[in-house]
């Protein structure tokens, strides 16, 4: 809001200065209006903060003051002109200075906005860019106005010496524009010294006003897709090191498969290292959105207390198999519970060859053997990517016994798997 | 393993003693086959003194739960704490009956 009005009253203060010549009533009111709303601000800003402002704070506020006061007031009286233009719109200049504000409350959102900085930095673009033009468009017609239009004055040679104000910002602003890009059609040129010099100026300033506009731009499109650049450098960098280990192409190509596949789920490597940094509560808060849509499938975590499936999100561990992987295999030791999420994944015989069943979302395996004690007699693999969360053994001992109702909560969640793991059993296979 | 019959009106009560686990599994199985050959429907185990059951134990009572069907029933009671979480984690609490004392398993 206060950005929007320090641009407002930016524009009306230069336009008038540079096209009109002298205050109207209308533009008066809300120039003066605007000043009451920057007052009002830093009158509340100097109630708010702690008492003992530093002499750094005090000389702020005093140009703060000297740049929303409306000081252009008392030159109404005589009604003084410098240059054929009103003292009251040469004193409003001080309004610039709101231009600092401007950045100042820019530099404040992009700190707090978070991924929202690429938007912030498209509108600070345009904002400068703005800026840059309608100063320049002003300059550039102030100067034969101040000289009272001299023959040679580019106003003069155009025709337009003392026409609407309309047509001669115009003028104005096609003349900075093409010049400022760099198009320079040739069409309206300077006829004199001043102009010039002035259109040196211009030019100087167009340029680097270019470069800022590239470089900016640039700079905005690699920041946008910087986790993906990082994501696939990663997979470059792995593809290489298996090219430089000659490791077969066709293993290359699984790697480079499993990448794809986390790519599109979930867009970054492991969500859960990712958010390591952050405290237990906040990461909670972020896991919990996150794999909301995988753990709905999940039985164990359906039946959770809130306080069970805050502890099971913090220990449960993501598994990501790709087509034809190995989630467990025959001989090994329990090591956790399996449950999964997504995809399919069937039951086989050590060799691979036999297969006793398949298990799909809301399936469960582990826990024979965790219990038990035992090794696994088969082995479970992947039929396409599938995703499943693995309550490993340690996590599951402790959660069991800090939360006794973790096994009321897998024989709710035992009731609703598939009975192929009671088929597995009977036909002897234990996972 | 010790196992030892004892009749109760409809039913047989047959009390395990021992680990049932691979070694005992086999011997479990033709016990269990022989009561069902031998007419009976309604099988109560008695697992108060069963310290360990092993996958290939429990393959033993699904394969007589099976054998059995909806002709009869194959009831459990007295499982100690760590045999009573298999059943529960795994699901088989709700496939086999199970009870806490020998009346109510008999009472069905």
């Amino acid at each position: 809001m206060l950005l929007v009005l320090a641009l407002v009253s930016i524009f009306i203060v230069t336009f008038e200065l540079a096209f009109v010549h002298q205050p109207r009533l209308l533009t008066s009111i809300v120039i003066y209006a605007i000043d009451a709303v920057f007052l009002a601000g830093i009158w509340i800003r100097t109630r708010s903060s702690p008492d003992g402002a530093s002499s750094r704070e005090l000389w702020g506020l005093g140009i703060l003051l000297v740049g929303n006061l409306p000081i252009d007031i008392l030159f109404f009286i005589g009604n003084g002109e410098l240059w054929g233009i009103s003292l009251v719109l040469w004193v409003r200049l001080l309004r610039l200075i709101r231009l600092g504000a401007i950045f100042a409350v820019l530099r404040r959102l992009e700190r707090y906005s978070g991924s929202n900085t690429a938007a912030l930095r498209i509108l600070r673009l345009v904002i400068v860019v703005g800026l840059v033009l309608q100063l320049l468009t002003c300059v550039w017609y102030l100067i034969p106005y101040v000289q009272d239009f001299p023959n040679d004055s580019w106003p003069v040679i155009e025709g337009i010496a003392g026409e609407g104000r309309g047509m001669s910002y115009l003028l104005s602003i096609y003349w900075v524009v093409t010049a400022v890009t760099t198009i320079g059609f040739g069409d309206i040129v300077p006829g004199n010294t001043e102009e010039y010099v002035f259109a040196l100026f211009a030019m100087l300033i167009g340029a680097s006003l270019f470069a800022y506009v590239i470089a900016t731009g640039a700079s905005l499109i690699s920041s946008l897709n910087l986790s993906k650049v990082s994501f696939w450098n990663r997979v470059d960098t792995v593809e290489s090191y298996l090219r430089a280990r000659r490791i077969d192409r066709s293993v290359g190509e699984e790697v480079r498969r499993y990448y794809e596949y986390l790519w599109d789920r979930h867009g970054t490597l492991r969500e859960e290292t990712l958010l390591s940094d952050l405290p237990a509560p906040l990461r909670l808060d972020v896991m919990s959105t996150l794999l909301g849509d995988l753990l709905t499938n999940v039985p164990i975590f359906r039946h959770a207390s809130p306080a069970l499936r805050n502890e099971l999100l913090l220990a449960l561990e993501p598994v990501v198999t790709q087509p034809g992987g190995y989630l467990v295999t025959d001989g090994d030791v329990a090591d956790g519970i399996y449950f999964i999420a997504a995809g399919r994944v069937e039951v086989v015989s050590a060799d691979g060859e036999t297969v006793h069943g398949t298990l799909s979302a809301g399936d469960y395996f582990g826990d024979l053997t965790l219990l038990l004690n035992e090794r696994r007699s088969a082995s479970v693999r992947s039929v396409g990517f599938s995703e499943a969360f693995q309550l490993n053994a340690e996590s599951y001992e402790r959660i069991r016994s800090d939360y006794p109702e973790l096994r009321e909560v897998l024989t709710k969640a035992s009731s609703e798997r598939s009975s192929t793991l009671t088929d597995l059993v009977l036909e002897g296979v234990v996972l | 393993m010790e196992i030892t019959n004892e009749k109760n009106g409809d039913a047989v009560v047959a009390r395990f003693e021992g680990s049932l686990d691979t070694t005992t599994a086999p011997q479990a199985l033709s016990h269990f086959d022989a009561l069902i050959d031998g007419g009976e429907s309604t099988i109560v185990v008695d697992f108060s003194s069963v310290d360990f059951v092993s996958s290939a134990g429990l393959r033993v009572l699904l394969a007589t739960a099976k054998k059995i069907g909806t002709s009869g029933s194959l009831r459990l009671f007295g499982l100690n704490p760590s045999v009573r979480e298999v059943f529960d984690v795994s699901g088989f609490s709700t496939i086999f009956a199970l009870f806490d004392d020998e009346p109510a398993a008999l009472a069905g």
